[in-house]
């Protein structure tokens, strides 16, 4: 049987391949012409390569071992990732798998000890536009939250639960670092101050209640229930 | 207890991302005095389609929930042959009416089925969860022909967001005029992030009066 790592790092859903810095798809002239994507987020840091560059700090460096660390991804992930875990030399601390019925997908986020929360970027067209679904599962879990972001909506929403750390993508030391620290400190892992009453608030009990106060306002029902 | 019709494209038996939100909503608006009668596709058209399935979802639902099915409409043969003759990218240009989301064809299609569920059940309020973005365009017909109240829940933005991709620019002009025309209509656009409701109101597309932000649960 196969020995747990010391630290689980957990991802579920769509992960797109992007490597490095968000390079502009603007064409110019060809986007009247050709497939048009308005990139009003940066969508390149929505991605694991950060985690997984932080990851290869961690094992060049020779600070973790085989089975002190693993990142566990499973969902719609481009397979691109496990070349680059090749490529980088982290491969014995990636695991990563296809799609899992929302039952099994919470099952195996249970056994995770840190949820990964990659973000889009803002650009010169604004900030970005989504808050994953995941996010209020992950409160929901109320496991420690390592999100790769800069000022967006999500990090606004998940900072108030206490269960939030976040670094800008592109300081791998400091994520690698904070890695680190989990993986050796599991009283770290425990230490985190859950707000309960402001997690309560996105139950999906309470989050219908408001998109029935939409329709009690529009069919005139205030107070019938 | 008040019917509501809950246009939901993407229903379990599908599964993934874009159909929690409304599995648990229908799973608690009983509680606060609505039924929703949920029109979606078919199983078969979602095997079809290979989209991924989780049967558990179904288990979700509360007992007795009416929910209708409708074939999908979604051309997936023919968009098969013209990805096998390399044809699709000048269809998805030049037609791009039939191909710019695969459920195009079903608010037309399945216009007069709705209308007889609002008929039948004295329904008041269509709610409608987009994407697909099509969904909008049943909502804005059934306020038209059966001057019922609509409620637009925007799950994702459309046209502001880089998860789309458009043949040309041209186009995403045109999903620009759409958006003008269809979801200013809308009795009450919902809206998941603060962000996007701000731009939203800032583009004219709604007011802070007309939309609300409601964020995912869990």
């Amino acid at each position: 049987m196969a020995t747990r790592s010391k630290l689980v790092i957990g991802y579920s859903g769509s992960l797109a391949f992007y490597e490095g810095a968000y390079k502009s798809r603007r064409n110019g002239w060809k986007d009247w012409f050709w497939t048009y994507n308005h990139y009003s987020t940066d969508p390149a840091t929505r991605s694991a390569s950060f985690l997984f560059r932080a990851v290869s700090l961690l094992v060049k460096s020779g600070r973790i071992q085989k089975g002190d660390l693993l990142i566990d991804l499973w969902g719609n992930i481009a397979p691109d990732y496990i070349a680059q875990a090749a490529q980088l030399g982290i491969s014995d601390f990636i695991r990563i798998d296809g799609y899992l019925s929302k039952e099994h997908s919470l099952k195996r986020g249970e056994e995770c000890d840190v949820l990964f929360l990659p973000m889009e970027s803002p650009t010169a067209l604004g900030k970005p536009l989504f808050i994953p679904g995941k996010a209020f599962e992950y409160m929901q879990a109320r496991k420690p939250i390592l999100a790769l972001s800069y000022d967006c909506d999500c990090v606004d929403v998940l900072k108030p639960s206490g269960l939030l750390t976040v670094f800008p993508p592109d300081k791998p030391d400091a994520i690698a670092d904070w890695i680190e620290s989990m993986i050796r400190d599991e009283a770290k892992r425990n230490s985190y101050k859950v707000d309960e009453s402001y997690i309560a608030r996105y139950s999906f009990r309470n989050i219908t209640a408001q998109v029935a106060g939409v329709f009690d306002e529009l069919l005139n029902r205030k107070g019938e229930h | 207890m008040e019917k509501i019709l809950f246009v939901a494209y993407q229903f379990p038996p599908r599964g993934g991302a874009g159909v929690q939100r409304s599995v648990k909503l229908v799973s608690h608006l009983r509680e606060f005095g609505y039924e929703p009668i949920v029109l979606t596709v078919r199983e078969e058209d979602v095997v079809k389609g290979g989209y991924p399935r989780d049967e558990s979802l179904l288990l979700k639902l509360p007992e007795g929930i009416k929910i209708v099915r409708t074939p999908s409409y979604e051309p997936i043969d023919l968009i098969n042959k013209l990805v096998r003759w390399r044809l699709f990218r000048a269809a998805w240009f030049f037609c791009y009416g039939r191909f710019w989301e695969r459920s195009a064809a079903w608010p037309s299609k399945v216009l007069p089925e709705a209308e007889k569920l609002i008929r039948e059940h004295n329904i008041r309020l269509v709610y409608t969860t987009s994407g697909p973005f099509s969904s909008l365009q049943l909502g804005l017909a059934l306020k038209k022909s059966m001057g019922v109240k609509w409620v637009a829940d925007l799950r994702d933005p459309y046209t502001d967001a880089y998860a789309w991709d458009f043949p040309s620019k041209w186009h995403w002009l045109l999903q620009r005029k759409f958006e003008n025309k269809t979801i200013p209509e809308a009795d009450k656009v919902i809206l998941n992030t603060p962000e996007v409701q701000k731009l939203f109101i800032a583009r004219g597309l709604t007011t802070s009066a007309k939309s609300v932000c409601i964020t995912n649960g869990y």
